[in-house]
């Protein structure tokens, strides 16, 4: 069972059919950081096509789902009702991409799931591919449970995500240091989200998210 | 059966095991066993209660010269006692076993679904109905009801017991 408790993957799944990567990015990776650079990355998000479709998989403190109203589903993969209400509906092959937010709490289980049902190879099957983006904080234990992840599910894409604001790796040291950091990772594709302006974020902390389509 | 011929499998209710051996052995089957006329597999499954635990006792005479194997059954989180040495012991040393299969647990939602589908475990995880025709079930439940297959077939591998079945051993 993978395990990992200050990291959190967020999954993108696209039908087969589409040839872009559009990448969807919601969360920090540590625990009980700023919670606000998840509306964030909705500004990321392109007006077309229509919003993604998701799930927030954390039951006790969903962020992504209310912001996104009745487009991003709160399930709790903890009962075997949270899971077929995701998977199964991951698997429909509507050419509809989705995206799976997953807590640090949920990562284990929901990895730990779908090595254990198949989903990966399901998925394949059914014409959607599935992409990870592996948000990174630096952690020994997340760089831990990256390569865990990597071994486990080795034909599965793979992107290494340094979200400057969520999880700075570099602090006063700045990018070297960064890049040190995020060299301890499997040698994945990388995404570099910089930090919002200050006085952005705050702005933005203080907004209700209305994105096209919610 | 004979050694040589084809096998023949009998499923006994919950109860009646104790009845069923004397029988064969007033008949002069076990008789027959011990002389090695026939080669005698008796898996004997266990649920997690004292009633249950309580046949091992009686079923010990008849199995001295069978393939006897206990199978422990798990319906639910109970674990046999294990957690309890004295008690453990008390039942399970009574006999001397050939070995011991683990069936584990299958959450309850993907049991009830395959109930409710009427058709055996095989043909829930093909998504088929009983008719052949393809179902629409819960991918989830189907990976966890294949999963729990492959564990047993793992268990029934581990102890070799096709090849014992088929008077490979």
């Amino acid at each position: 069972m993978l395990k990992c408790p200050a990291i959190r993957a967020m999954i993108r799944f696209k039908p087969k059919s589409r040839g872009d990567l559009r990448v969807h990015l919601l969360r920090a990776a540590r625990q009980g950081r700023d919670k606000h650079h998840g509306p964030a990355a909705v500004r990321l998000l392109p007006r077309h096509p229509p919003l993604l479709r998701g799930f927030d998989a954390d039951p006790h403190e969903p962020d992504y789902a209310p912001r996104f109203g009745e487009r991003v589903a709160n399930v709790d993969l903890a009962n075997v009702q949270g899971q077929i209400a995701m998977i199964d509906r991951l698997l429909v092959a509507d050419r509809e991409p989705k995206i799976v937010d997953l807590w640090s709490r949920s990562f284990t289980r929901f990895f730990g799931l779908a090595q254990e049902i198949g989903f990966f190879d399901e998925a394949r099957g059914k014409g959607v591919t599935p992409v990870i983006l592996f948000h990174a904080d630096g952690a020994e234990a997340s760089t831990a449970a990256a390569y865990r992840l990597a071994a486990t599910f080795p034909g599965v894409e793979t992107l290494l995500v340094h979200n400057e604001g969520a999880a700075p790796l570099g602090g006063q040291a700045g990018e070297r240091l960064a890049n040190e950091r995020l060299a301890a990772y499997p040698p994945h594709r990388r995404l570099k989200i910089r930090a919002l302006d200050a006085a952005c974020a705050r702005r933005w902390s203080r907004t209700t998210c209305r994105c096209p389509g919610c | 059966m004979p050694r040589r011929s084809r096998s023949a499998s009998s499923t006994t209710r919950a109860g009646a095991l104790g009845g069923v051996l004397k029988a064969l052995r007033d008949v002069g089957f076990l008789d027959a066993v011990k002389a090695g006329e026939y080669s005698f597999t008796l898996l004997h499954v266990l649920g997690p209660s004292i009633a249950s635990l309580d046949e091992i006792s009686e079923v010990a005479p008849y199995v001295q010269d069978a393939n006897y194997f206990l199978v422990k059954n798990h319906i639910n989180d109970t674990n046999f006692f294990e957690w309890d040495p004295v008690t453990h012991r008390h039942y399970f040393e009574k006999v001397r076993p050939s070995g011991e299969l683990t069936i584990p647990k299958l959450n309850e939602m993907s049991y009830e679904q395959v109930e409710i589908s009427g058709v055996p475990f095989s043909t829930f995880v093909a998504n088929k109905t009983a008719s052949g025709d393809p179902a629409n079930q819960s991918f989830v439940l189907r990976g966890y009801v294949r999963t729990w297959q492959a564990k047993i077939a793992d268990e029934l591998n581990r102890v070799k017991l096709l090849d014992l079945l088929a008077g490979r051993d």
